[in-house]
């Protein structure tokens, strides 16, 4: 790797970020200097770390990507977005473009009593009493530099606290678009904090979208807190072209029984890195984590999962499929952790490739770190082909042979999205994923 | 409706069919018995068209076409359905969604409109019922997690919805209890008419007791041995393939 490029990039970060924020806001400027002392202490990833082995940062740190100063969002842009909409949701959405928050593309149906649901900008000035306990609490502990960039760096996002037992049965939808053209890529840092109280419970579509040729680097938090008894389901969609950067770093603390769901989606882009990680820090709280990539081109996803059982009695699932056409390339790296004395802890992981092309590569590597008895953990990896007695057997009864061969892969696509609830999202995934086995296939 | 002439095949260099001869007319069924190793999954995978199996030499004329230039797909379109005798599972393809397609695909090969989607559901249900399966089968996933005997059926119930006009039945009978067993024949008899034909390939007799055959082959090495009706079938039980074998040397 050329070690020029990656100077330019750290070199852009050798003098802390100059706050321009108010007065009123120096807890939100103290979160942002820890970061950067944080970020400076670790210094950027390298591939001689376990977590970037793979993963060509060249392809990040190559681009000059600049932020984009634009404080509005053009009519234009707008309009562009509109096709995205899960459009059998009659959901509240909330919208940015390029990191901008787009209040004309927003809409809500009303929500109810003491829910809020607003820009994080705004909301970092008139709720500092809300925000302060969650927002980046566990920053002096965070080892990914891209999250920590993201700290100090946001300017603006999503804040949803849902109060005790309130239920938000119309699903939330978070749209996250991107216009950039190519000879001028762009980088912007969208931030979620999701605080559910006690007891209630929230449906949430996080969607990023942008055309087939724009070129940006999109770097995402998302903080989700799970008080007891919480419940809290995650869509996360990625839906882009082939020029894309993104890296995610989503963080999950749950307290006891609460139960987080998070199916995760992803389409297209250069290169993804999305690094989910659940601590389990009250009892008998469960975490299903799923995922399904649909890969072609150069995309190349990179999938981290780690998940801390700190605490007993805790239930953790992780199922993620990938689909590889042409010269995409997938990694699924997982690491469950069972802490001494969380006994009865119960762990899966599972990791599952399709390979469409023989140029297509995955990587997968689930672990375990279990300093407890008394624990059941399974994990396993396959890596695979389309099966020629599958596609004889449907052959042999009138499917054509390019019908046979998306049939099956559409079955291993299903196996994902079938579990995705509401329905109206589940039933537009499904035509997602079927449209986009159709290109990649060339059907 | 089939003619099969001094056909030669085998697979991964293995020569296993070695001078075959059938000829089918509409209206008639046939059964093919022979032991282990004789040829007779070879003969229904070559007929339906699995690539794995080379042919070397010979010929097969389904309806005045050379079967052997046609793809699977083609086969099936042109009327030749094949019972397996080991059903692949095929998980996240719905078991009606995927009956309908292929209904529709056939029709849309003979020139006809797709099915009404009412009726072509009245058409599954009534064809359940001939191999006694109940209604949930056809919101599995085709035939993941079912029994070797649900697997058997579910084939014997797709041939009654796609009817086609040659079905090759290749060892339905294998891993039966005897229940099954009828209802699999009275799948199968529902489908006999004057202007279809069946071949069944068993190992045993018992199926031959449900299934009236018109004519019974015996199949040694790669070539049939001996041709008769349904006693000769009787005999062989009776007497072995060993017994039959060495009386023709």
């Amino acid at each position: 790797m050329s070690q020029t490029q990656t100077e330019i990039y750290k070199n852009a970060f050798s003098r802390a970020p100059v706050s321009n924020e108010a007065e009123s806001l120096t807890w939100l400027r103290d979160i942002r200097q820890k970061a950067y002392r944080r970020f400076q202490t670790l210094g950027f990833p390298t591939r001689r770390m376990e977590g970037w082995r793979y993963i060509d940062l060249e392809l990040i740190v190559g681009a000059s990507f600049v932020p984009d100063g634009q404080r509005s969002v053009d009519a234009a842009s707008l309009k562009r977005f509109e096709r995205f909409f899960f459009c059998r949701l009659e959901q509240n959405r909330i919208a940015f473009v390029n990191g901008v928050y787009a209040k004309e593309l927003s809409s809500g149906v009303g929500l109810p009593d003491g829910v809020i649901l607003e820009n994080l900008a705004a909301a970092v000035c008139s709720r500092r009493e809300l925000l302060e306990p969650y927002l980046a609490a566990h920053i002096e502990k965070e080892s990914n530099a891209f999250h920590l960039i993201n700290t100090f760096s946001f300017r603006d996002g999503v804040f949803l606290y849902v109060p005790e037992n309130v239920s938000i049965t119309v699903p939330i939808h978070i749209l996250f678009g991107a216009a950039a053209k190519e000879d001028r890529p762009i980088v912007f840092y969208p931030r979620i904090l999701v605080v559910a109280e006690k007891g209630s419970s929230a449906k949430i579509v996080v969607d990023h979208v942008a055309g087939a040729d724009d070129n940006f680097f999109s770097n995402f938090v998302l903080e989700s807190h799970l008080g007891a008894g919480a419940s809290v389901q995650y869509s996360q969609v990625q839906r882009y072209g082939q020029k894309a950067v993104q890296m995610v770093s989503n963080r999950f603390g749950l307290r006891e029984k609460s139960a987080l769901r998070v199916m995760s989606f992803k389409r297209g882009g250069r290169v993804t890195r999305d690094e989910a990680q659940v601590d389990f820090i009250g009892e008998n709280a469960s975490a299903f984590l799923k995922g399904l990539s649909v890969l072609s081109g150069e995309s190349e996803v990179y999938q981290h999962a780690v998940v801390n059982h700190h605490v007993p009695s805790c239930v953790s699932r992780q199922f993620y499929k990938n689909i590889l056409a042409e010269k995409s390339k997938s990694e699924f790296n997982s690491l469950v952790f069972v802490e001494k004395g969380a006994f009865k802890s119960d762990s899966e992981q599972l990791n599952k490739n399709l390979l469409l092309s023989d140029e297509a590569r995955s990587y997968s590597r689930p672990q375990l770190r279990i300093h407890a008895d008394d624990v059941s953990c399974t994990h396993g990896a396959t890596v695979g082909q389309l099966r020629g007695d599958e596609l004889f057997y449907l052959r042999s009864r009138g499917f054509s042979k390019k019908m046979a061969e998306f049939m099956l892969t559409y079955g291993f696509a299903k196996e994902v999205i079938q579990e995705v609830e509401p329905e109206n999202v589940r039933v537009e995934l499904e035509a997602w994923a079927s449209e986009e086995l159709k290109r990649v296939m060339k059907l | 409706m089939l003619i099969i002439k001094d056909l030669h095949a085998g697979i991964e260099g293995k020569r296993i069919l070695k001078g075959f001869y059938l000829t089918v007319n509409a209206g008639e069924v046939h059964a093919i018995m022979g032991p282990n190793g004789s040829g007779k999954s070879t003969l229904s995978k070559v007929l339906a068209g699995d690539s794995h199996y080379e042919v070397t030499k010979g010929e097969v004329m389904f309806q005045g076409k050379n079967l052997l230039e046609l793809e699977p797909e083609d086969r099936a379109l042109a009327g030749i359905f094949m019972a397996f005798q080991y059903p692949v599972e095929i998980p996240g393809v719905n078991n009606a969604s995927f009956l309908r397609m292929a209904y529709n695909a056939k029709r849309k090969y003979l020139g006809k409109q797709e099915a009404d989607p009412l009726e072509f559901n009245d058409l599954l249900k009534e064809k359940l019922k001939l191999v006694n399966m109940s209604d949930d089968f056809l919101n599995r996933s085709l035939n993941q997690g079912f029994s070797g005997g649900e697997k058997k059926r579910n084939e014997i119930f797709q041939m009654a919805v796609l009817d086609p006009t040659l079905a090759i039945l290749d060892e339905t009978d294998s891993g039966l209890d005897i229940d099954a067993l009828r209802e699999v024949a009275r799948g199968v008899n529902a489908l006999r008419r004057p202007d279809n034909a069946i071949i069944l390939i068993t190992h045993y007799q018992r199926l031959l007791d449900y299934v009236k055959p018109d004519f019974v082959h015996i199949l040694s090495d790669g070539r049939i041995i001996r041709s008769g009706d349904k006693e000769l079938a009787l005999l062989l039980e009776e007497k072995g393939y060993d017994f039959m074998e060495a009386s023709l040397k």
